[in-house]
C-alpha cells in the first residue's frame, strides 16, 4: 500500500528534522544557543512521531535508489507500520527526554554544540533504520548509528580510555556487520531484492518440497536459509551486544552518561531486537533455536557480571546485556510480541535508570568541586545514604529497578514474565510430554530474573541506602537541577505497569498486542501451545525470583556497606573481570592479528620485495658482466683488429708514394688478386 | 568544438606546457597559475562532457577517428595507425576523475619552490598523458601515451621526491616498463591479426562492414589489401579477426590459436596489474608513494593506478572476453587476496603515507573482485570504486601532505591528539578516514556494497566461500584506519619531532580549497550515486553482456565444441 503525501511529508520531517539542526549545531561552533536548536529539531520529530502513529492508515513510501539492469533496482523506502511508527515515537521520546537532561549534565562541557550535534546525528540515524523498509536501508543507517556511536563514546576524546572504547565498539559492531552484509547479499543473489515487503510477499507463501523451500521461482534448501538468517542475525549479535560479541557495551560506558542511557541501553542497542522482529520470517526454526540459546546465554552471562561491579555505570551496562539477552531469547521461542514489548518496557526504565545514575555522578562532581576532596564519581563504594539527598532522583531510580527487577505492577514484570513464559511453553512444545534439555533456557531466563533483582537490589542499598561513605566534608551532595530531575521522573514513571495493561498481572492483554504483530511466514512457523494454565504458576514463580534477589540483596546489605562484599572470591573475581573474555579475546584474536599483520608485513618487505630487489641487483650484475665482456672482449677484438690495421697500415705505409701509376699498379695487383680468390673459391665450390 | 571535445581535453594542458617552457624563469611565479588555469579549463570541460553524455547510448560518443599513419607493406598487407578517439561508459568517469584529480593536484603543487618551470612543464604533460590514456582508441595511441606517461612520473619523483626519490623512481620506472612490454607484445599480436573492416572495404571496393567480414572470414580477401589496425573498437569483434592469425578468436588455427589468445589475456592482465596494482605486483607502489611530493602521490593513487583497471575492462575484458570468464575465479581469488594482504600490511605501517598506499592496494582489490564477478553490479562497484578511490585517496594523502608540511614528520607514532589543535583538520580526516573505510552516505560505501553483491551474485565465477572472505576487508580496513585516528588524532596532545617544537596552524584557505570540493563530491556521489552510475549503466551492461556472450562463443570455438 502506498502511504499518502502526509504520511511521507511526516516521515521525512521527522526523519530530517534532526539532521539538518544537527548539521548547524556543528557548523555553528562555539554558539551556546545552537542547543536549542537542536532540541528544537528533536521535539519537531517527536511531534512528527506522534502525528504519525495517531493516523490510522499504514503504507509504504518507496524511493529507488540505485537502478540495475532488468528492472532491478536497490530500493531505499519507508515502512509505516505499527512496528515503525511506535519504535519511532520511543525513539523520538526518549532523545527529547535525553536532550533536555543534557542540558543539565553537559551545561559545563566545553564540547557541548559538539556534543547536540552528535546526539542529534544519532537520532537521526537510529530514525533511519526504525523506518526503514529494505535491508539495504536498514545497513545504511546501522553503519551510521555505530559511526555516531562511536563518535559519541569517544567524545571525550583526550580521555585513552574514552577512544580505545569507541574504537572497540565500532570494531566489534564491524565483525558483526561482516555477516549482516553476507546475509543481505546472499538474499541478493538469490532473490535479487533487499527491499523487506517484497521478501516478505514470498516468504509468507513459501512452499517446502522435498527439502528445498520455494520462494517464488527460487528453490533455496533449508540449510542455506538457515545460514543467511544467522548471517543476519551476527548484526543483531553485534549490535545488541549478545554473546559472544558482547563485550564492547561495558567499555561503552566511557561516554557520557546521557548518551549511555540513550544509545546504549534504549535505542541502539535494541536496534538489533528491532532488526530480529523486522526479519524474523526469514528464520527457519533450527535458526530460531540458535537464536533462543545465544539470547539465553547472553542474558546470564551479562547478569553474572553485574554481580560484583562497583562502578555505578557497569551494573546498568551488564543489566542492559542481560535484557537484551531476554529479548532475542523471546525472539528465538517464537515470542515475537513479547521481545518487542520488552524492548519498549526496557527502554523506558533503563533510561530512567542510567539518567538517575547520571544524576547521582553529576551531584558527586559537584560535590567534588565544592568540597575539594577527589573520589570516583561513579564507584558506588564512595555513595550511600543518597535517597535522603536527592529523593526525585531516589524515587525515580526506584520505580525503574522495581520494575527492572520484575514486581508485579511495573511494566518490566509483563514483559519478562511473558518472556518466561513463552520460553517455557516453547520447551514443552519442543519436548513432548516431560522435561528435556530445551528446559535449560526458561531455566536460565528464570535464575536471570533472580540474579537481576539481587544486584539491582545490591545497588539501591549501595548507592541510596545506607549512612554516606563520602569523606568527611562541610558539603553534602545535593539534588539535580529541574533540567535532570524530570526527564528522569518522566521516564521512571511510564515504568508504571499501568500504562501497558488493564490488567497489571497479565502481559497478555497489553494494548500494544493488538497493534504489533508478527509478519506472515510459513518458515518461521512455531507452533507454540497456549501457555494459559501455565500463566499463573510462571509468573508466580518470576515474582518469587525476584523477591527472593531483593530479598537477598537487602539481607547482604550489611556486607555490602561495610565492604566485605570486595574480598573477592573467585566466583566474584569471575563475575568482576565478565569472565574474562576481554582478557581471552585478547589473546586469542587480538594480538594474533597484530601479530599477522606484523608477519605479513615482514613477509612483504622481505620475500615479495626482496624478490623484486634481487631481480633489480642481479640485472644490475648482468648488466656490469655484460659491460665487462663489451669492453674487454668485444671491444678487445675490435681494438685488437685496429691494431692488427694499423700495424699492417703501418707495414703497407710504403706502398703509398703519392703517385698515381704506383695506386693504379697496385689497384690492378689487389684486383688480381681478388679474381684469383673469386675464382679459387668458385672452382672450390663446383668441386664439393 | 563539440567534435574535437575530447582533443581540447587532451591537449590542452600540453599546450600550457609548452607556453611555462617559453615563458622566462623570472616569471616563474605564473607557472602555477597557468596550470591552475590549464587544469581548471580541463575540469570545466570534463564537467560539460559528463553532462552532455547521453545515458542511454552504450557505444562511443565523441567519437573522432583521423587517419595518422598509413603505410603500405606490400604483400603484408596495410598499416594503418589512427587518430582515434572517443568515451563510452567505461572511460567516462575516468576523464571526469583525470580532471577533478589534476586540479586537485595543481592546487596542492602551490608548495613547489623549486625547479618551477620543470615541474609544471612535466605535471601538465603528465595531465594530458593520462587524459590521453583514456580518450585513445587506437591501441597505439593508448600506447604512446601510456609509455610517455613514465616519462613525467620518473622525473617528479625522482627530481621533487623524498630521500630515496631515486630508488623509488627508478623502482617505478622499470616495474611499469615491465608491465609495458607486456602490453605491447599483446598490441603486436593483435595488429597481426585484425583488420580494419572499413578501410579494407575501400581497398577491395566493398562498402558494407559486413560483407567485408563475411568476405575475410571465408579467405576471399588477399592479404595484400587487408588493412591491418590498432583500432580497439575493430578487435573488439571478432569478426574482423584475420582466419588463422595469432589471435583469431574463431577457433580452428593451426597452431592452437585459443591458447595464444589465453596468453595474450594472461601478459596483459598482468601488464595492467603492475599498474593497479595488485598483489604479488604491488612493491612499487608503497615507495614511489612515500618518496613522491604530495602532489603527485595525489595523482599516482588518484588516477595513475586507475589506467591499469580501466586496461582491464578496455583492453583484457574488452578484447579477450573469454579470458574473463575463464580466469574469472583466480582474478577474484587475486582480488580477495589483495584486500586481505594489501589491509594487514597496512595495518603494519608506521609511516602514515605508506598505510594509505597499502590502503590503496586493498581497495584496488574490490575493483578486481567486481570486475570478476561478471555481473552488472559488480562491474558498477568495480567502477564506482575506481572513481570513489579516486577521490579519497587523493584526499587521505593531501591528509598526510598537510602534516608532512607542517613538521616533516610522516610517522604515525609521532603524533597525538592533533584534535586538539586542529579541529577542522581532525573533522576532514575523521570523514574522510571513515569514507575510505565505507561508511554508508560515502561514496566508498556505494563501491564496496555493489562489488559485495555482485561478489555473492555471480555464483558461476566467484564461489561464496570466496565472497564471505572477501567481507574480511569491512574489518581490517576499520581496523587501521581506526587505529590511525586513535593514535595520532586524540588522547593529549603532542607532537615528537626532531625539528623542535612547530606551528601546527589549522587548515589553511588553499587546503580547504582542495578539501572542501573531494569532501562534497565524496558525500554527494555516497548518497546520490546514480548521478555517475546512471551515465555508465548503459555501457556497463553491454559490457557484462558482450563479456558473457563473446566470451563464452570464443571459449565454445577455443575448445571446439
Amino acid at each position: 500500500m502506498e502511504a499518502t503525501s502526509y504520511h511521507s511529508v511526516l516521515v521525512l520531517t521527522m526523519l530530517v528534522a534532526p539532521l539538518i539542526t544537527a548539521l548547524i549545531t556543528l557548523l555553528l561552533r562555539q554558539r551556546r544557543g545552537t542547543l536549542w536548536l537542536s532540541i528544537s529539531g528533536v521535539a519537531v520529530s517527536f511531534v512528527a512521531a506522534l502525528l504519525l502513529s495517531q493516523s490510522p492508515a499504514a503504507g509504504t513510501v518507496h524511493y529507488t535508489w540505485l537502478v540495475l539492469a532488468e528492472g532491478r533496482q536497490l530500493t531505499f523506502g519507508f515502512s509505516l507500520d505499527w512496528l515503525s511508527r511506535i519504535i519511532a515515537l520511543l525513539v523520538t521520546f526518549v532523545s527529547l527526554m535525553v536532550h533536555i537532561y543534557s542540558i543539565g549534565y553537559m551545561h559545563d562541557d566545553a564540547g557541548i554544540n559538539r556534543y547536540f550535534g552528535f546526539l542529534g546525528l544519532f537520532t537521526f540515524s537510529m530514525l533511519g533504520i526504525v523506518l526503514s523498509q529494505s535491508l539495504l536501508m536498514i545497513f545504511f543507517f546501522w553503519e551510521l548509528v555505530g559511526f555516531t556511536s562511536y563518535l559519541l563514546i569517544g567524545f571525550w576524546y583526550r580521555k585513552p580510555s574514552a577512544v580505545l572504547a569507541a574504537k572497540k565498539a565500532f570494531i566489534v559492531n564491524r565483525i558483526g556487520d561482516m555477516g549482516f552484509l553476507a546475509g543481505i547479499a546472499l538474499l541478493w543473489g538469490w532473490l535479487g531484492t533487499t527491499n523487506l515487503d517484497e521478501l516478505q510477499a514470498l516468504f509468507a507463501v513459501a512452499q517446502y518440497q522435498n527439502g528445498y523451500w520455494l520462494l517464488g521461482i527460487t528453490e533455496l534448501s533449508n540449510l542455506a536459509l538457515t545460514g543467511t538468517a544467522l548471517a543476519l542475525f551476527c548484526g543483531v549479535i553485534g549490535k545488541s551486544a549478545q554473546f559472544p560479541l558482547q563485550v564492547w557495551l561495558p567499555d561503552a560506558m566511557e561516554g557520557p552518561t546521557p548518551v549511555s542511557a540513550l544509545i546504549h541501553a534504549a535505542t541502539m542497542v535494541a536496534a538489533g531486537v528491532f532488526l530480529l522482529a523486522r526479519i524474523y520470517f526469514l528464520f527457519p526454526v533450527e535458526a530460531l533455536t540458535v537464536v533462543a540459546i545465544i539470547g539465553a546465554l547472553t542474558a546470564v552471562i551479562g547478569a553474572v557480571a553485574a554481580l560484583t561491579q562497583t562502578d555505578i555505570k557497569k551494573v546498568l551496562a551488564f543489566s542492559t546485556i542481560s535484557q537484551l539477552g531476554y529479548m532475542v531469547l523471546a525472539m528465538g521461542v517464537g515470542a515475537w510480541f513479547a521481545a518487542l514489548f520488552h524492548l519498549i518496557t526496557h527502554a523506558f526504565f533503563k533510561a530512567a535508570l542510567f539518567l538517575s545514575a547520571g544524576s547521582v555522578i553529576h551531584s558527586l562532581h559537584r560535590w567534588e568541586q565544592e568540597s575539594g576532596r577527589h573520589i570516583d564519581a561513579q564507584d558506588m563504594r564512595w555513595m550511600g545514604g543518597l535517597r535522603k539527598r536527592m529523593p526525585v532522583t531516589y524515587y525515580s531510580y526506584l520505580i525503574a529497578m522495581l520494575s527492572l527487577a520484575g514486581l508485579p505492577f511495573f511494566s518490566g514484570f509483563l514483559s519478562k514474565d511473558a518472556i518466561i513464559i513463552a520460553s517455557w511453553s516453547w520447551a514443552s512444545a519442543l519436548s513432548g510430554s516431560g522435561f528435556s534439555i530445551f528446559h535449560l533456557l526458561p531455566m536460565m531466563a528464570l535464575l536471570t530474573a533472580f540474579l537481576t533483582a539481587y544486584y539491582m537490589g545490591r545497588q539501591l542499598f549501595l548507592v541510596f541506602f545506607g549512612d554516606s561513605r563520602l569523606p568527611a566534608s562541610t558539603s553534602l551532595p545535593t539534588e539535580v537541577a529541574s533540567f535532570m530531575k524530570w526527564p528522569t521522573a518522566i521516564l521512571a514513571l511510564l515504568s508504571l505497569g499501568i500504562f501497558y495493561s488493564v490488567n497489571p498481572l497479565d502481559g497478555k492483554s497489553a494494548w500494544l498486542g493488538d497493534l504489533l504483530q508478527a509478519p506472515a511466514s510459513t518458515i518461521s512457523s512455531l507452533t507454540v501451545a497456549d501457555a494459559t494454565q501455565l500463566h499463573w504458576i510462571m509468573a508466580a514463580t518470576t515474582v518469587l525470583m525476584a523477591l527472593g534477589g531483593l530479598a537477598l540483596a537487602g539481607k547482604s546489605r550489611h556486607a555490602l556497606v561495610t565492604g566485605k562484599e570486595w574480598v573477592r572470591s573467585a566466583p566474584a573475581r569471575w563475575s568482576y573481570h565478565q569472565l574474562y573474555f576481554n582478557q581471552a579475546y585478547d589473546r586469542i584474536f587480538v594480538r594474533p592479528f597484530g601479530k599477522l599483520s606484523d608477519a605479513v608485513s615482514r613477509f612483504d618487505t622481505s620475500v615479495v620485495d626482496g624478490i623484486v630487489n634481487v631481480l633489480g641487483v642481479s640485472g644490475v650484475v648482468i648488466a656490469k658482466l655484460l659491460g665487462w665482456f663489451d669492453r674487454y672482449i668485444v671491444d678487445g677484438l675490435v681494438n685488437l683488429s685496429a691494431w692488427i690495421s694499423g700495424r699492417a697500415g703501418h707495414v703497407t705505409r710504403g706502398i703509398q708514394s703519392g703517385n698515381a701509376q704506383s695506386y693504379l699498379l697496385w689497384g690492378v695487383i689487389g684486383i688480381l688478386l681478388m679474381m684469383v680468390w673469386v675464382f679459387q673459391f668458385m672452382a672450390w665450390k663446383i668441386t664439393f | 568544438m563539440e567534435n574535437n571535445l575530447l582533443t581540447i581535453l587532451m591537449f590542452l594542458p600540453l599546450a600550457f606546457a609548452v607556453l611555462v617552457l617559453l615563458l622566462p624563469e623570472k616569471w616563474s611565479g605564473s607557472y602555477r597559475w597557468l596550470s591552475l588555469t590549464a587544469t581548471g579549463l580541463q575540469l570545466v570541460l570534463a564537467i560539460k562532457l559528463f553532462l552532455s553524455f547521453d545515458h542511454v547510448q552504450s557505444g562511443y560518443q565523441y567519437w573522432q577517428k583521423i587517419d595518422w599513419i598509413t603505410l603500405d607493406l606490400r604483400s603484408l598487407g596495410m598499416l594503418s595507425i589512427d587518430y582515434q578517439v572517443g568515451v563510452d561508459g567505461l572511460s567516462l568517469l575516468m576523464v571526469l576523475l583525470t580532471a577533478i584529480v589534476m586540479f586537485i593536484g595543481a592546487i596542492s603543487s602551490w608548495t613547489i619552490t623549486t625547479m618551477r618551470k620543470g615541474y609544471f612543464a612535466l605535471y601538465l604533460l603528465l595531465g594530458s598523458n593520462i587524459m590521453g590514456c583514456f580518450v585513445a582508441l587506437d591501441f597505439f595511441l593508448f600506447y604512446l601515451f601510456f609509455e610517455f606517461m613514465l616519462l613525467p612520473m620518473y622525473f617528479l619523483i625522482g627530481l621533487w621526491g623524498g630521500e630515496r626519490r631515486a630508488y623509488a623512481s627508478i623502482k617505478f620506472f622499470l616495474y611499469t616498463l615491465v608491465g609495458s612490454l607486456l602490453i605491447l607484445a599483446v598490441m603486436i599480436g593483435l595488429y597481426l591479426s585484425v583488420i580494419d573492416p572499413v578501410e579494407t572495404g575501400h581497398r577491395i571496393g566493398v562498402a558494407d562492414v559486413t560483407s567485408v567480414q563475411q568476405l575475410l572470414q571465408t579467405g576471399q580477401i588477399d592479404a595484400a589489401d587487408m588493412v591491418r589496425t590498432f583500432s580497439i573498437p575493430a578487435m573488439s569483434d571478432s569478426s574482423n579477426f584475420i582466419p588463422g592469425s595469432l589471435l583469431t578468436a574463431l577457433g580452428g588455427g593451426d597452431y592452437g590459436s585459443g591458447n595464444l589468445r589465453y596468453w595474450a589475456f594472461v601478459l596483459i592482465f598482468i601488464g595492467f596489474a603492475i599498474k593497479l596494482p595488485i598483489v604479488p605486483l604491488h612493491t612499487w607502489l608503497p615507495d614511489a608513494h612515500v618518496e613522491a611530493p604530495t602532489p603527485i602521490s595525489v595523482v599516482l593513487a588518484g588516477i595513475l593506478l586507475k589506467i591499469g583497471g580501466y586496461g582491464f575492462f578496455r583492453f583484457a575484458y574488452g578484447i579477450f572476453p573469454e579470458g574473463g570468464i575463464y580466469f574469472g575465479y583466480w582474478i577474484a581469488l587475486l582480488g580477495v587476496l589483495a584486500i586481505i594482504y594489501g589491509g594487514l600490511n597496512a595495518m603494519a605501517q608506521k609511516d602514515i603515507k605508506k598505510l594509505i598506499a597499502y590502503s590503496s592496494v586493498a581497495h584496488m582489490g574490490f575493483v578486481l573482485l567486481g570486475l570478476a564477478s561478471l555481473t552488472e553490479e559488480g562491474v558498477l562497484g568495480a567502477m564506482m570504486m575506481m572513481f570513489s578511490h579516486g577521490l579519497t585517496s587523493a584526499a587521505s594523502f593531501l591528509i598526510a601532505g598537510v602534516i608532512y608540511d607542517r613538521t616533516g614528520d610522516r610517522l604515525i607514532d609521532n603524533y597525538s591528539g592533533i584534535a586538539s589543535r586542529l579541529p577542522y583538520f581532525t573533522f576532514v580526516s575523521v570523514v574522510i578516514f571513515f569514507a575510505s573505510l565505507g561508511l554508508p552516505g560515502f561514496s566508498g560505501f556505494v563501491a564496496e556494497l555493489l562489488a559485495f553483491l555482485g561478489a555473492f551474485a555471480s555464483d558461476q565465477i566467484i564461489p561464496t566461500w570466496l565472497a564471505i572472505l572477501s567481507l574480511s576487508g569491512l574489518l581490517i580496513t576499520a581496523a587501521y584506519y581506526l587505529w590511525v585516528i586513535q593514535r595520532m588524532y586524540f588522547g593529549e596532545y603532542w607532537v615528537r619531532s626532531w625539528h623542535g617544537e612547530r606551528a601546527m596552524p589549522d587548515l589553511t584557505p588553499r587546503e580547504w580549497l582542495m578539501f572542501a570540493p573531494l569532501m562534497m563530491m565524496i558525500l554527494l556521489f555516497g548518497v546520490m550515486p546514480h548521478l555517475v552510475l546512471d551515465p555508465v549503466n548503459a555501457s556497463v551492461t553491454a559490457f557484462v553482456n558482450t563479456v558473457w556472450e563473446s566470451g563464452s562463443q570464443y571459449l565454445d570455438n577455443v575448445t571446439g565444441r
